[in-house]
């Protein structure tokens, strides 16, 4: 403590002004990009912003907590139209998907870890889906759902007669898994090679000595790689939480590029959102509808971070 | 230190060289001579926006050497929220396309300057369309914001070698009953032409721009509505409303639209027609311009159909004959520095010449009406038939608050066709009823919220 109070005040800015240099274009992007439009969004949340009052924009009258009542209280409010739909397809879509991408990454990581020629080329092979833009995903899955002629059911009915008649995927309650199968499609081989980077740090002694106590490869499994990785699926479950959460290209983009509705099992919350703000132009109830998602995810990251701590401490 | 301060000089003569050089440009560009540039943001309306309309304006750089149009294309995804966030930030272009169902709303904003007295110059109402004419102010008011541009209306396109075959005529078309036994005597054929197996009818689903104007007709026709005559009440729950919507429904109910249609969208079921899969499918007049067109210029004449295929109107309804009219009104956005400009412009793109040549590119049906006694709307019957189809025509009323509804109408009608795929027992009147109910209480909602 001493020694700290003797050095001069500017001491730590002087020894770290590299890296005060280095992270200010981020900060200052930061508070750009996203603190001040958070702040906005936050305020505009507290407006009557809709078409009539629209030129006005931020001077528009404030109606303080009235979008908010509209949102969560008042049954007849156009914003409640399919609000529940939206969220609870959101959770299901969130869930399946973000389980689906750790799932499948952890399958082929564990593969690809195995040593065998072409390896490297496989790795590389499997990374293609992530290459694809979200929503490009969008438009080709959409042909690849089409009942008659997409390739989907061409694959399960006419070659592999895995189902009787062909099913309607874009129309109907199917489209939660047509929305689904494409995002977890899109995203698990970055699963897979975050995945893949931590199993090679895990020593291979550890697996020797549970194979001299009678372990199988399944008991390795949960015993070892499971628990070890949980710092790298644990972050995966982040990023796919607000990933999915947020998801929006995939769905607008495979319901007639944003013409369409996606239909009461595709409506996601950032499907609704955007259609309640900038296709019915009630940009205050939009906002306030953004918050309370924003006030959910700030409690579902504060949640998650309890566990990793934990995670984080037994490890 | 010294290092920081010669990054630092070196920074700060990066800074002013770019600052200079852009005001270098700038003062250029003033200096070089006295060329006005009208910029034009316009939505893909042909197969190359920006190519067919610069093609379109080579007659007007004829007579206003000193005017300069920058085209700019939007996708119609993106346009709406472009136009929207430019009409509140200021940064807008001068001339701007507008869907006429958008009119009343961007007017509203008081985004738009307002044309009354230009428009009075080229003859005023009596210039346009009556029916595409009420889309240029919002209703009520007389002041013209937005000139009508072009019109898309809809018709019947029918397989004249299927007709042919089955012993059908035009005339067989002409009233809703007709129009099923038709399509009946076509399901009970069970025909398969050129390898193809045609079904009567292909009407798109839901994920569509159109899900909205395909129902409108049916619903007009069988004296519905969507909003009271003064446009503050919703008349959706109305046995009329319920009429209409009943007998589209039934078209697929019947057997007589594919199921897999309804996945389906508007240019999907085109090309499947074009293609032999349909005896009949009501769209816009850009299909007959595709099926007249060479497949070198992106058109489908070249295929079995686009030799036997005519047009008929909209079949007649209990209480009409109406057609779907909607297309595109231009206007000037109130913030335009280049207003006489940009009057110029519009004034040409609405004159005879230059809409003539703009829907021999497009495909659409002309605003002017002088424009119609062009030997190319009178020579091809099938042409004629928009002709009498546009003057017969219906647009969506051009209040602020419809372009609230549509959207909250697209989404409904388009879950209707959700509900009546999974129907077990068929979609009847109850099942009609109830998804009007809804619809009702949501456009009500709208209607009290806009108060």
């Amino acid at each position: 403590m001493a020694t700290i109070e003797q050095r001069p005040r500017n001491y730590y800015y002087k020894k770290y002004r590299i890296a005060y240099a280095f992270i200010a274009p981020t900060l200052i992007g930061m508070i750009i990009m996203h603190f001040i439009p958070i702040l906005q969004g936050i305020y505009m949340s507290f407006l009557s912003l809709n078409n009539y009052t629209l030129s006005q924009y931020l001077g528009a009258p404030m109606v303080w907590f009235q979008n908010y009542y509209d949102v969560l209280l008042n049954p007849s409010s156009p914003i409640r139209i399919g609000l529940l739909q939206s969220v609870r397809n959101t959770i299901i879509y969130t869930v399946l998907v973000t389980t689906g991408q750790i799932g499948l990454g952890m399958i082929v990581a564990l593969m690809l870890n195995l040593e065998f020629p072409g390896r490297s080329f496989v790795r590389t092979l499997f990374l293609f889906s992530w290459i694809v833009p979200t929503y490009v995903t969008g438009i080709l899955w959409g042909f690849m759902w089409q009942q008659s002629i997409g390739i989907i059911n061409i694959i399960l009915v006419d070659w592999l007669h895995l189902l009787p008649t062909k099913p309607f995927w874009l129309v109907g309650p199917n489209t939660i898994w047509a929305i689904i199968v494409p995002t977890i499609w899109r995203y698990w081989p970055m699963s897979m090679i975050m995945l893949l980077a931590g199993l090679q740090n895990i020593s291979a002694e550890l697996y020797d000595a549970v194979k001299i106590d009678g372990a199988n490869r399944w008991t390795a499994f949960w015993k070892i790689t499971w628990p070890l990785l949980r710092p790298v699926w644990m972050i995966q479950v982040l990023f796919g939480m607000i990933y999915n959460v947020y998801s929006f290209n995939i769905v607008i983009m495979m319901f007639g590029n944003g013409a369409g509705f996606p239909g009461e099992w595709g409506d996601l919350m950032m499907t609704n959102i955007f259609r309640n703000s900038f296709m019915r132009w009630d940009f205050g109830v939009g906002a306030a509808t953004s918050v309370i998602l924003l006030m959910f995810m700030i409690m579902a990251v504060n949640i998650w971070f309890r566990f990793y701590k934990k995670a984080e401490e037994s490890v | 230190m010294n290092k920081w301060l010669r990054y630092g000089i070196l920074a700060l003569s990066l800074m002013t060289f770019l600052v200079f050089s852009g005001c270098s440009k700038a003062s250029k560009a003033g200096a070089s001579s006295k060329t006005t540039e009208v910029t034009l943001w316009v939505m893909p309306n042909s197969l190359e926006p920006v190519n067919d309309l610069e093609k379109v304006l080579e007659g007007f750089y004829k007579t206003h050497p000193n005017i300069k149009i920058k085209i700019t294309s939007l996708d119609w995804g993106a346009a709406w929220v472009r136009i929207t966030t430019a009409a509140v930030s200021g940064d807008a272009p001068d001339i701007v396309q507008l869907g006429t169902t958008w009119v009343a709303a961007i007017s509203s904003m008081g985004a738009l300057s307002d044309l009354t007295a230009q428009v009075n110059t080229i003859g005023g109402a009596s210039h346009f369309l009556p029916s595409i004419w009420k889309t240029s102010s919002i209703e009520g008011t007389n002041t013209v914001t937005a000139i009508p541009w072009f019109v898309d209306a809809r018709a019947m396109y029918y397989r004249t070698d299927v007709f042919n075959k089955l012993g059908l005529t035009k005339a067989d078309l002409s009233t809703w009953a007709g129009f099923q036994a038709a399509l009946e005597k076509i399901k009970k054929a069970d025909l398969t032409i050129d390898g193809k197996k045609v079904s009567p009818l292909g009407i798109p689903g839901k994920n569509d721009w159109n899900v909205v104007h395909n129902l409108a007709p049916w619903i007009w026709n069988a004296g519905g509505d969507f909003l009271s005559s003064d446009y503050k009440k919703s008349f959706l729950n109305t046995s009329e409303t319920a009429e209409g919507l009943a007998y589209y429904i039934s078209l697929v109910t019947k057997g007589f639209v594919t199921r897999a249609c309804l996945e389906k969208n508007t240019a999907q079921i085109e090309n499947d027609f074009n293609n032999g899969t349909f005896a009949i499918i009501f769209d816009g007049s850009n299909e007959l311009r595709g099926l007249t067109t060479s497949p070198e210029q992106g058109g489908a004449a070249d295929t079995y159909v686009a030799k036997r295929f005519d047009i008929a109107p909209y079949p007649q309804g209990p209480k009409g004959k109406s057609t779907f009219v909607g297309g595109s009104n231009l206007a000037i956005f109130k913030g335009s520095k280049n207003k006489e400009a940009a009057w110029e412009v519009l004034k040409y793109l609405t004159s005879k010449e230059a809409q003539v040549e703009y829907c021999k590119r497009s495909g659409f049906m002309p605003a002017a009406v002088e424009a119609f006694d062009d030997p190319y709307f009178t020579e091809d019957s099938r042409r004629a038939i928009y002709k009498e189809a546009v003057k017969d025509g219906r647009a969506y009323p051009s209040v602020p608050s419809w372009g609230l509804i549509e959207p909250i109408l697209a989404r409904r009608f388009g879950i209707m066709w959700d509900y009546v795929l999974e129907a077990k027992n068929g979609f009847g009147v109850v099942e009609i009823k109830k998804l009007l109910a809804l619809a009702d209480k949501e456009v009500v909602s709208i209607l009290e919220k806009n108060k």
